[in-house]
């Protein structure tokens, strides 16, 4: 090869780097420096001049490599890589050398900063000098996408796909789709019946002809990548056919096992053969296997006798299917948090000590109690009720740490609702700070204080016990320093939100991670909220972390514009990056085959390592691994490496 | 044709690859039948003055095995450099420091120490014996290769390199028909290519040492917790050791890719390493995994310590030289 002509271009950023590193000086030293034909420095690289200067060095110059020392890579390497090769040249061939977050922000000695940013750029023009051109790897895809939880998010994402024309694969673990938000009563902050503006949405994702749902139904494995995924699924059997109940419900009438519902949150039972609620969708009935007295072998099969379109069937058998996918999105939201760890305000001990969820069962039209609120205890009307924020939240030692988000809105709904249902009541709140960002929000929570009589006491509860029919608080005023003890007919716990429990083996299923709090893990918190970081697989809604409504909607629509970006590409394409197999020196040890986390290597017949370039991130795990080095990382060889560690150590 | 002129040269050795040169049997007649040997001080006894008498570049091809670890070994490794054409680094010690590089963790002062013990008994540079001035070669302060001192033509590793490859070096050279400078006499790929022992890519779960316990005659050593040097060095020997049931210890070096054979080994057993835990039971047994090493650097390094990255322990030379 003839020798490198390779370009620097220094970037001022304004100040951000001028104030620290001086680019003149900079400019010079490595002007000197082999293999460099030209360098320039300017105000703002990133601009369309800063882009033009790039485009037209490598022309007049006949550049074959360009190190832009600006910012991260993270930022801008796409702008400059796009520049070169509008201007003819490989963009693997171009490289940022970070003298911004790397330098100039974290240091103040102007002298010390710019001979750091020397060394920094020299690495670069190091590795330059060692990369090929490459070309993406480009990758066929199938037209559909998986959506997994069908919560208002899955809800709303699988709609947003099935209209841009893709097929969409609905998949939820219950009989129903719907989530929590078919169990809320009306809805902060305009409180429109929760039921009404979602049922539409349920009939909707279950008629679209682009939709096909998947209830009662889990993800079993996932392999392959982005484009590609083969999915595997169960169809765990209902035992009743939805095409025959005609929903008369008379199998439930002679069923003989009861056992707590769980769509209202065990304020009342359900019987084995059930449907979670009037509007479930699909409409149909399903009898729960582990309720149910015995199917294997038959014991009771009272409902079989009294169906009169003969829907039942025993001998239904779990289906497994596998469908093959583009992309996956995951929205499988969240749980409460268990109400028998707060042991210390009566959780699971003391009936009328109950959570928010349950509240909205009591509150809701369609609930157990009619729209009433009555004590679980003996079906009374509670005359006061203490409502007690951030339980089980905001406590790291003993609980979780993070805020829920949505309880301070929430509890706020549920006072106001309180009052409104029960006339002379008196409605107390127990709170450590009002948290009501949002559009109308703090609006919604100063009438409720000001025009509902609602009392805010704020404090925190120490504990919570029953007396007689009575349910005593003990906690401390913290404005007035004063104790407190409130004798209450009923207490609402705004219980911390868990990631569903199903979270944790999803994302091994999936090969995307979990944040510390267990919820599902975006790319990036502010610039990726929605991605993962493994391709063609997206996040949304409360299982990401705890959010309401509007903010769940909004995140599913936007995983499915990613997804229908995906989509509508004509093939896809993948870094070239990856790590690539030196025949000639691997002796297929397979060391490396066990490491990879995105399962890209595998041996051949002929006993050497072989990477799947479509499955390889790039993310060397192997190559460290590699006792030969026969495995290399392109255009970050091991070679490279070293002789970029070799100019950052040198002297001067 | 002329017959060509070949030496043999040993430095800091054992002896055993001069032994090794024999073990072609009768191949050795075709050499002797070929070419003149005009240096082997282990067979013959040639002084400094004959190598000296020969011209630049007489002597074809030299055969220089053993470290090097005087001045003496050093001045000669020069000297011969001037006088071949050809020069071949024979066996471990040249190839990478060997066996002996292991002494470049102990200062001379250590190593004098538990050699002779009192200071008193300290070798003299120079010291007048019965009325005769004496001289001794200096010891070097680090141990090193051959090509740390002079440029090197060929590698022929192994301590001892194997028969059929020192074979294949001598039929190359009775024809006359070298391969390119910087070819080493070995596969290009690791060893485990040539082991016949199954490999499962199971994770170390344990260290085991060869005298202390029985392994498994078809299982790969690795995976049974022996440390088997064999994936971070080069075939050729045909895996000899470990169908003897003895782990590689990785006397033929790194494979061209690497430039620190140790480092490369300690990497993939690193990566192995586990028992399937997660969490801080995971680095809990990879700990009480870790703690069952007994010498790190003598097992990763047994033969590479002189031509690693580090190339010694680092210590404050002492002032004085000898
Ligand atoms: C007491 C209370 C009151 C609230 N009131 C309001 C309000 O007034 N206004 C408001 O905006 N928000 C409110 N919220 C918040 C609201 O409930 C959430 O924002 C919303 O339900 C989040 O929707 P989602 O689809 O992300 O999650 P979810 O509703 O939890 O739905 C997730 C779905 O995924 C399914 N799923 C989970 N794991 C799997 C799996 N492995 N495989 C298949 N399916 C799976 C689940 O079964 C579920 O159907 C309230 C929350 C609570 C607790
Ligand atoms: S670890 Fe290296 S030598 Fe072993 S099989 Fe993989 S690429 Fe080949
Ligand atoms: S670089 Fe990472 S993703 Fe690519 S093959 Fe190696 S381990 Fe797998
Ligand atoms: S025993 Fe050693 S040489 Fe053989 S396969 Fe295992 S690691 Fe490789």
């Amino acid at each position: 090869m003839s020798s490198p002509r390779i370009g620097v271009f220094v970037c001022h950023c304004g100040l951000n780097i001028e104030r620290t590193v001086d680019t003149q000086s900079v400019s010079e030293t490595l002007r000197q420096y082999s293999g460099v034909a030209f360098v320039s420095d300017y105000d703002y690289m990133c601009s369309d001049p800063g882009q033009q200067l790039v485009s037209d060095a490598i022309r007049e110059h006949r550049l074959t490599g360009v190190v832009i020392a600006a910012c991260s890579p993270a930022m801008h390497e796409p702008t400059f890589r796009r520049a070169a090769d509008d201007a003819g040249l490989n963009s693997y061939l171009v490289e940022m050398a970070n003298i911004r977050e790397h330098c100039s922000w974290v240091h103040l000695d102007r002298a010390e900063a710019t001979a750091k940013a020397v060394k920094i750029i020299k690495t670069m023009v190091e590795k330059v000098r060692g990369n090929h051109p490459l070309d993406p790897v480009r990758i066929d895809h199938v037209d559909k996408c998986l959506v997994i939880g069908a919560g208002i998010t899955g809800i709303q994402a699988a709609l947003d796909v099935a209209d841009a024309g893709f097929q969409v694969l609905l998949v939820e673990k219950e009989p129903s789709i719907g989530g929590h938000m078919a169990q809320l009563s009306e809805t902060f902050p305009t409180l429109d019946c929760s039921q009404c503006i979602l049922t539409p949405k349920m009939v909707e994702a279950s008629r679209h002809p682009n939709i096909e749902l998947l209830t009662y139904s889990e993800v079993l494995d996932v392999a392959g990548y982005v484009g590609n995924y083969t999915v595997k699924i169960r169809k765990n059997p209902t035992y009743v056919d939805p095409d025959k109940c005609n929903l008369c419900g008379d199998c439930e009438k002679v069923c003989p096992q009861s056992v707590p519902s769980e769509f209202e949150r065990g304020l009342v039972d359900r019987k084995a053969i059930y449907i979670p609620f009037q509007q479930a969708v699909p409409s149909t009935y399903t009898l729960d296997e582990h309720s149910c007295l015995g199917l294997q072998p038959l014991r009771c099969s009272e409902c079989a006798k009294v169906c009169a379109p003969g829907a039942i069937n025993f001998d239904m058998q779990p289906e497994i299917l596998q469908e093959e996918v583009a992309a996956i999105i995951v929205t499988t939201g969240y749980d409460m948090y268990p109400i028998l760890n707060l042991g210390e305000y009566g959780g699971g001990d003391v009936p009328d000590v109950i959570d928010g969820l349950q509240f909205e069962r009591m509150l809701s039209a369609s609930g157990p109690t009619g729209g009433q609120v009555r004590r679980p205890s003996d079906g009374r009307v509670p005359k006061r009720v203490v409502f007690v924020q951030c339980a089980g939240s905001r406590d790291p030692e003993n609980h979780n740490a993070y805020c829920s988000k949505i309880c301070c809105m929430y509890t706020a709904k549920h006072a106001l609702l309180y009052r409104h249902a029960v006339p002379e009541s008196e409605a107390i709140i127990f709170y450590i700070d009002i948290r009501a960002g949002g559009k109308g929000y703090e609006e919604f929570v100063q009438n409720a204080t000001e025009h509902e009589q609602i009392q805010y006491l704020r404090g925190k509860v120490a504990k919570i016990y029953r007396e007689g029919d009575k349910v005593m608080l003990w906690g401390v005023d913290t404005l007035s320093g004063k104790k407190v003890e409130i004798e209450a007919d009923l207490v609402v716990l705004a219980l911390s939100m868990d990631p569903h429990p199903s979270t944790l083996a999803l994302t091994k299923t999936l090969k995307i991670s979990c944040g510390g709090e267990g919820f599902l893990k975006e790319a990036h918190p502010k610039l990726r909220p929605v991605e993962t970081l493994t391709a063609g697989i997206y996040v949304a809604g409360a299982g990401q972390g705890p959010k309401d409504i509007p903010e769940s909607v909004a995140q599913g629509s936007a995983a499915a514009a990613k997804t229908i970006a995906l989509l509508t590409q004509d093939k896809l394409s993948h870094s070239p990056e990856t790590v690539s197999i030196d025949e000639e020196i691997c002796g297929g040890c397979g060391v490396c085959v066990g490491m990879c986390p995105y399962t890209a290597l595998s041996l051949t017949a002929a006993g050497v390592a072989e990477c799947n370039e479509v499955l390889c991130e790039g993310c060397g795990t192997c190559v460290s691994a590699c006792p030969t080095g026969a495995a290399q990382l392109k255009n970050l060889t091991d070679f490279q490496l070293r002789e970029m560690i070799e100019v950052a150590l040198a002297d001067g | 044709m002329a017959k060509a002129k070949i030496g043999i040269y040993w430095a800091a050795a054992c002896g055993g690859c001069d032994c090794a040169l024999l073990e072609v049997n009768e191949q050795i007649l075709d050499v002797v039948a070929a070419a003149d040997i005009l240096l082997w001080p282990c067979a013959a006894d040639p002084k400094y003055s004959d190598l000296r008498g020969y011209k630049n570049g007489e002597i074809d091809i030299v055969l220089f095995n053993g470290a090097i670890r005087t001045q003496e070994n050093r001045e000669l490794a020069q000297l011969i450099r001037t006088k071949t054409k050809y020069l071949v680094a024979f066996g471990s010690c040249a190839q990478s420091g060997g066996v002996i590089g292991l002494a470049n963790q102990s200062s001379r002062d250590e190593i004098f120490s538990t050699v002779f013990g009192d200071q008193a008994n300290w070798p003299q540079l120079s010291s007048n014996q019965d009325g005769y001035d004496l001289h001794l070669p200096e010891f070097l302060p680090r141990l090193t290769n051959l090509a740390e001192v002079v440029e090197v033509d060929y590698v022929v590793p192994g301590c001892p390199p194997p028969k059929q490859i020192v074979s294949a070096l001598f039929t190359a050279l009775v024809a006359g028909d070298l391969p390119a400078t910087g070819t080493v006499f070995a596969s290009s790929k690791n060893l485990c290519e040539e082991c016949s022992r199954e490999r499962e890519q199971l994770k170390i779960t344990q260290i085991l040492r060869p005298h202390a316990h029985e392994s498994d005659p078809d299982k790969c050593l690795l995976d049974q917790g022996f440390m088997c040097m064999g994936p971070a060095t080069r075939g050729g020997c045909l895996a000899v050791c470990p169908a003897a049931n003895m782990p590689c210890t990785g006397c033929a070096g790194p494979t061209a890719n690497i430039r620190d054979q140790g480092a490369a080994m300690l990497n993939t057993v690193a990566s192995l390493i586990g028992t399937g835990e997660e969490g801080e039971d995971q680095l809990a047994a990879e700990d009480a995994i870790l703690a069952q090493f007994d010498d790190i650097v003598g097992t990763f390094y047994r033969f590479g310590a002189a031509t690693s990255i580090f190339k010694e322990r680092y210590h404050e030379r002492n002032a004085t030289t000898r």
